[in-house]
């Protein structure tokens, strides 16, 4: 489904580095994968050109990336933006300034049926949005649909994201560190709802993390980044049990475990 | 409302108490006035404030309170109209600037730095000199003259709000620039713009006084605040002194009253944002 070739990225504020070098990678239909590595590594600049995000004018690219067999990379604007809120979702670590601060959540669930379907009466809007809201988890639709962001909790307002991000039932949903600004309890949730939406809408997840711990849960399959580049991608048991790369080993020891808590 | 009357708000309450005066006052004066604005009593010429003429008689024995009333409302319905022109317009090419960025975006405030570089009541009396003083030649110029303040606002902020996280949701949803623009940014950054077109319609007023005071206002058969100024003036010293008074309080009112409603809405939004 997705299928990215040796793709990088340079900023021209910064022409001497490539902030993603050389990645490539393949992603089956509704398979879940994780992307791993520590701060600055590239991660969200991966994800942001696979959901076209970044402005030709601000960089540069090399490489493909084939959403469906469709260039992502070289097509025009109105190209992406068809493919954007239909094939692809994203989201962000910031629930909260991700939503518009004016609007009431419900509309902004109901975006991309608005922008892409503009033939659909509010009627059936508002039923598709309740629809996404309940498969995110969330609960009393009726006054979650007319609160303001700043009336939500964090993890209701991840819920929101995630319900206007799978609302246009997008076949592939990018989700960029979605737990980090959530305490343990509700990221725990915010995870295990996007494994159920990958396992009931069959949708495809890239799931990105800093935290090799939450990935290895979730994830049937995960990519550790470094520096710009791959340096491991394989099953995740295979990750977890056998790393091959120095790198992935120290990820691992600094995952936290029972033994080394009580030691 | 109820808000605002609770509020501690003083510039708010006080702003909207003065507006909310005039505007009543305008809105009667279109259907009733003391006197006919134009009616003259030769028997009765430049006489003080008295029970019959209540802000006393002009030079032609007319009723300076009608005309004060009358005058208010031209001037009113002209700044509004030019302050409407100059916040359109002003929006429309902030907002392109501002969310488009680059050399368009350098192109049109340059020609704005060029339009505020010149006082804008010189600028607009050298372009009615050009022009002509047509009936609502002033409402255009003027109105052109606006624009470059509200489109500064404007753009600053768009360049502000376009780097929101929001807004990058807004195109991931494949949301089209224009709909970014309106649906999401505009209601934003209201909050800025209303203070903003406050205090800009107080300067429009000042302008059209200006404007109609030095004899280049809206037709001269409509009383109007600075042309009546501008009469009011050869009676200053000796002949009729309240007659300049009278016109120069509603001007300072209408003026006041406006700025203190700019303040509020300034001081409400900055609170709000805390
Ligand atoms: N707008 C930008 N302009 C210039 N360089 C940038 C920009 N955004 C990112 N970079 C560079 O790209 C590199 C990768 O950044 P990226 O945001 O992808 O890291 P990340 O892996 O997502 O990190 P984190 O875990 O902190 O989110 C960084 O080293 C940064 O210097
Ligand atoms: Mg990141």
């Amino acid at each position: 489904m997705l299928d990215v070739k040796d793709l990088r990225v340079q900023f021209l504020t910064s022409p001497h580095k490539w902030a993603v070098d050389g990645v490539s990678f393949h992603m089956d239909e509704g398979e879940m994968i994780g992307i791993v590595g520590e701060s600055g590594c590239g991660k969200t600049v991966t994800a942001m050109s696979l959901s076209g995000l970044l402005k030709k004018k601000d960089v540069r690219y090399e490489g493909t990336v084939k959403l469906d067999g469709r260039e992502m990379l070289d097509t025009d604007r109105d190209n992406i933006r068809n493919l954007q809120g239909t094939s692809l979702a994203v989201v962000f670590q910031e629930p909260l300034s991700a939503l518009d601060p004016i609007m009431k959540v419900g509309p902004q669930v109901e975006e991309a049926i608005m922008v892409h379907h503009p033939e659909i009466s509010p009627e059936d809007r508002k039923k598709m949005a309740f629809e996404a809201m309940e498969n995110s988890g969330l609960y009393d639709l009726e006054n979650v649909y007319e609160s303001y962001p700043h009336q939500l909790s964090g993890g209701m307002l991840q819920r929101i994201c995630i319900a206007a991000a799978i609302i246009s039932k997008p076949r592939l949903l990018i989700a960029d560190e979605p737990t980090t600004a959530l305490d343990v309890t509700t990221q725990a949730h915010i995870l295990e709802l996007l494994k159920r939406i990958n396992r009931e809408q069959g949708t495809g997840i890239i799931m990105i993390s800093h935290n090799l711990a939450v990935v290895n849960a979730l994830c049937s399959r995960i990519i550790v980044m470094k520096g710009g580049k791959i340096v491991e991608d394989g099953p995740a048991y295979q990750i977890r049990n056998n790393p091959r790369h120095e790198y992935t080993k120290q990820l691992i020891a600094a995952i936290p475990t029972r033994e080394k808590k009580y030691r | 409302m109820k808000k605002i009357l609770k509020s501690d708000n003083w510039y708010l309450k006080c702003g909207i108490f003065i507006t909310g005066f005039i505007l009543i006052v305008i809105l009667i004066g279109q259907f009733w006035t003391p006197y006919d604005s134009g009616y003259m009593d030769g028997a009765a010429r430049l006489e003080g404030p008295s029970f019959a003429h209540i802000f006393g008689t002009d030079n032609f024995g007319r009723d300076i309170l009608s005309r004060v009333i009358e005058g208010t409302g031209t001037t009113f319905l002209v700044s509004f109209c030019i302050n409407l022109i100059g916040l359109l317009a002003g929006t429309m090419i902030g907002a392109a600037a501002g969310y488009r960025g680059g050399l368009f975006d350098d192109l049109l405030m340059r020609i704005c730095d060029a339009i505020t570089a010149f006082p804008n009541v010189m600028l607009a009396l050298v372009i009615i000199a050009v022009f002509g003083s047509g009936d609502l030649n002033i409402i255009w110029v003027l109105g052109i003259l606006f624009i470059p303040s509200y489109a500064r606002i404007v753009r600053s902020q768009f360049v502000q709000q376009k780097s929101c996280n929001y807004v990058q949701m807004a195109k991931l949803m494949g949301a089209s620039p224009l709909r970014i623009i309106f649906v999401h940014i505009l209601p934003n950054i209201y909050s800025t713009l209303l203070p903003a077109a406050t205090i800009g319609f107080n300067n429009a007023v000042l302008a059209e006084a200006s404007m109609s005071f030095l004899g280049v206002g809206v037709s001269a058969n409509k009383p109007s605040l600075g042309r009546m100024l501008n009469e009011a003036q050869s009676f200053l010293v000796g002949g009729a002194p309240w007659y300049a008074a009278f016109v120069g309080l509603a001007i300072v009112l209408l003026v006041m009253g406006l700025s203190l409603l700019g303040e509020g809405l300034q001081k409400e939004q900055l609170r709000g944002k805390k």
